[in-house]
């Protein structure tokens, strides 16, 4: 059986077809969840803001023109949701890792290469580490990363969703990565942590 | 794009590394590679923080998600009005159409009831008031009313208007009018 197409499934749901919108939901709530829950790091937040999208979606339906590719749009609602609920809550204490309030970084320096269950709480702190590395980016910069890396949107795609040219994503996508190729350096050089 | 030492820009690299160069672009940089030790090194960093990100998995959406998802927009979505479904909205239609023209002859109806006793208590009242003051003209009133009938009821009002004007009865206040005592007297009276 033939996949259908977002842009097919879209123009199904705009003509009032709610199992194609169903069919959208099963497709994107897992990459929304996780591109939230990278953005804003609360869980039921992201969760929260990826239903909001779902919902906006719907709203818009009736509006849908399908002049870009549906998950530029899709993406769009999302980056702009989860930038608002970013600036919403600056000044509550985003972890910073200059700050290093989990004391990662510095256990990262000084960690040895012995294997066993510590290894598996370590690559817990990895994790942790990256988060924190991550969330130290200036908001587009940690969009552009996130989209890029773990949602698999290419450069054009992005310059769609952030509303910016392609070079400037490129540039911007460049920053970042420097960024975070200084910040994990202890990561990069060990291998292990 | 290449730098002063003759190495690719480190942007060119991570978008090599990134696979996100035209093909004639990524060949140039392959070539450039395969001798330049420094720019492979920087390469290879690129990739290793490429996997070094990966190890940030994604979080899995709880299993009450899509309910909540559901509710959401089943909650604050506004429920599709029944007269757009196509069927409906052209029943709908015709049926309004029925009401419009159903409501329009019952209106029309119910004026014919309301003028008619009017027209007849209307006749009734004129025919007694012209009798009582011409009675010469009730038979003729009684029948059809003719023309001539008609002229000969306006001749009369008009006479019983002259025979009843008030003004002649106030000649003298008319004769002491200032505007009249202004006017040309006749010439019988000037004897001065």
């Amino acid at each position: 059986m033939a996949i259908d197409s977002d842009l097919e499934l879209m123009l199904r749901v705009r003509s009032g077809d709610a199992e194609s919108f169903e069919i959208l939901l099963n497709r994107y709530r897992l990459p929304l969840v996780g591109y939230f829950a990278r953005m804003v790091r609360d869980r039921a937040l992201a969760e929260d803001l990826a239903q909001e999208v779902f919902l906006r979606v719907y709203q818009a339906r009736s509006r849908y023109q399908p002049e870009a590719r549906f998950t530029t749009w899709l993406y769009r609602i999302a980056t702009n949701l989860a930038l608002n609920a970013l600036r919403d809550r600056k000044g509550g204490g985003a972890a910073s890792l200059d700050e290093d309030p989990d004391g990662v970084l510095r256990m990262a320096r000084i960690a040895d290469t012995s294997p066993t269950a510590e290894q598996e709480l370590m690559l817990s702190d990895r994790a942790r580490l990256i988060r924190a590395a991550v969330e130290t980016l200036p908001e587009k910069q940690r969009a552009a990363v996130i989209l890029h890396k773990y949602q698999g949107v290419d450069y054009h795609q992005i310059a769609g969703i952030l509303e910016v040219s392609e070079s400037a994503v490129k540039s911007l996508l460049f920053r970042a990565y420097e960024n975070l190729r200084e910040r994990l350096e202890p990561l990069l050089e060990g291998g292990k942590l | 794009m290449k730098s002063q030492s003759g190495c690719i820009e480190r942007e060119q690299l991570l978008a090599y590394s990134n696979h996100m160069l035209e093909p004639r672009e990524e060949e140039r940089v392959r070539v450039h590679l395969e001798t330049c030790g420094k720019c492979r090194e920087t390469v290879a960093g690129y990739e290793k923080l490429s996997e070094v990100l990966d190890e940030w998995k994604p979080v899995e959406p709880s299993p009450w998600f899509d309910a909540r998802a559901r509710a959401r927009i089943a909650s604050r979505a506004p429920a599709r009005p029944v007269f757009s479904l196509p069927g409906v909205r052209w029943v709908a239609l015709v049926a309004c159409a029925v009401l419009i023209a159903l409501s329009g002859f019952w209106a029309l109806r119910a004026r014919n009831h309301v003028q008619r006793p009017a027209a007849r208590q209307e006749a009734a009242a004129k025919a007694p008031a012209f009798s009582h003051s011409h009675p010469s003209t009730v038979a003729a009133a009684s029948g059809s009313e003719t023309s001539s009938v008609a002229q000969q009821r306006a001749v009369n009002q008009e006479l019983d208007l002259y025979k009843n004007l008030p003004v002649l009865e106030n000649y003298e206040m008319l004769a002491n009018f200032d505007v009249l005592s202004e006017l040309p007297q006749p010439r019988g009276d000037s004897n001065d």
